[in-house]
């Protein structure tokens, strides 16, 4: 309906009747304008052709350059990530399990060196620790047994003792001192 | 979008976790600390290990250095203690120290005394008493399963 009443307003218009309103009016312009351009398109001369040809390239290459510089822009807010591709998963994953591991490695070190300072520290020398015939001893004599020989009886008893020494380990659980004092 | 976040999370994660391993104890220091870039009170502390710093793998020079920096925050007494006994500790076999550290964890709950007293009655122990006691420790050690810290890889 509204196109028919156009063409009825336009015929109007052409021999003079007043135009209904402004829209209507560049409207009617536009409609002429592209009609005459349809007609005369199979008539353009060589010419013309080449610098609408040209017109339609410089424009396609601005718009190029628009879109390649605006994705640049884009790329730029994360940098590395799309030039790796697909090997950026994997690349991270094998970073984390450095980071991780090397904090690992490095707590280790740490609590060694907690150790350490600890055992160098201690009343004890760290060849006592290394001995693990000293670490029975200890935990022999911690240990609370019937019978609790304080350790200088035992000394005197090793000193004047003349018993077959392969008689003295089985008695040096007796013979160890109970000095425990723990539960 | 999504994946970018992730992978950024991921990112600071791990600069996180490499900065931190790296300045984990006390101070920042080199991943492979020379002589030449230790502090002057590092140097001091560790005087007694000059000679073989270039012989100790990266993980003992970290330790050494971990540890003279704990070298200051001790009192007067253990200091020197631990100084006079740095070098001879050093010398011991990597398995020695291992079975040290597994010997002083399990001896923790035992009071200082009691194990400075034991340790002087040991010392009365003749050698063949002694071995007779190791021989015995060997043979209980055999039967027990590798712990946390008597492990392998516990080699520094």
């Amino acid at each position: 309906m509204n196109a028919s009443h156009t063409n009825i307003t336009l015929i109007n218009s052409s021999v003079g009747n007043p135009l209904t309103s402004d829209d209507l009016y560049v409207d009617q312009i536009g409609k002429t304008i592209s009609r005459s351009l349809d007609k005369e398109l199979g008539h353009l001369s060589p010419k013309v052709l080449q610098r609408l040809e040209k017109s339609r390239e410089i424009a396609l290459s601005l718009q190029k350059n628009k879109s390649s510089s605006a994705s640049q822009q884009n790329s730029s807010k994360f940098g590395f990530l799309p030039k790796l591709g697909p090997l950026s998963p994997i690349l991270f994953v094998l970073l984390l399990v450095f980071g991780i591991a090397q904090w690992q490695q490095n707590a280790r070190i740490n609590h060694i060196a907690d150790v350490d300072t600890a055992i160098l520290t201690d009343s004890v020398p760290p060849d006592a620790y290394a001995d693990d015939g000293f670490r029975l001893f200890l935990k022999k004599m911690m240990t609370p047994s019937d019978t609790k020989p304080q350790i200088e009886s035992m000394k005197i008893e090793e000193s004047s003792s003349s018993a077959p020494q392969e008689n003295i380990p089985a008695n040096l659980e007796n013979r160890a001192p109970d000095i425990s004092t723990n539960p | 979008m999504i994946g970018r976040r992730f992978f950024l999370a991921c990112a600071v994660l791990t600069m996180f976790l490499t900065v931190s391993s790296f300045s984990f104890a006390q101070g920042v220091m080199p991943s492979n600390p020379s002589w030449s870039s230790l502090t002057n009170s590092q140097k001091e502390t560790l005087a007694t290990l000059q000679e073989d710093w270039g012989t100790l793998s990266v993980e003992q020079r970290t330790k050494w250095v971990q540890l003279a920096n704990r070298y200051e925050k001790l009192p007067e007494t253990d200091r020197e203690r631990l100084k006079s006994r740095m070098s001879d500790w050093a010398k011991l076999s990597t398995n020695d120290r291992r079975v040290a550290r597994a010997n002083f964890i399990k001896s923790l709950d035992i009071p200082n005394d009691k194990k400075s007293e034991a340790w002087e009655a040991y010392q009365q122990l003749t050698p063949e008493e002694k071995k007779q006691l190791a021989d015995e420790a060997a043979e209980k050690n055999k039967s027990k399963k590798p712990s946390l810290v008597n492990s392998p890889t516990l080699k520094n």
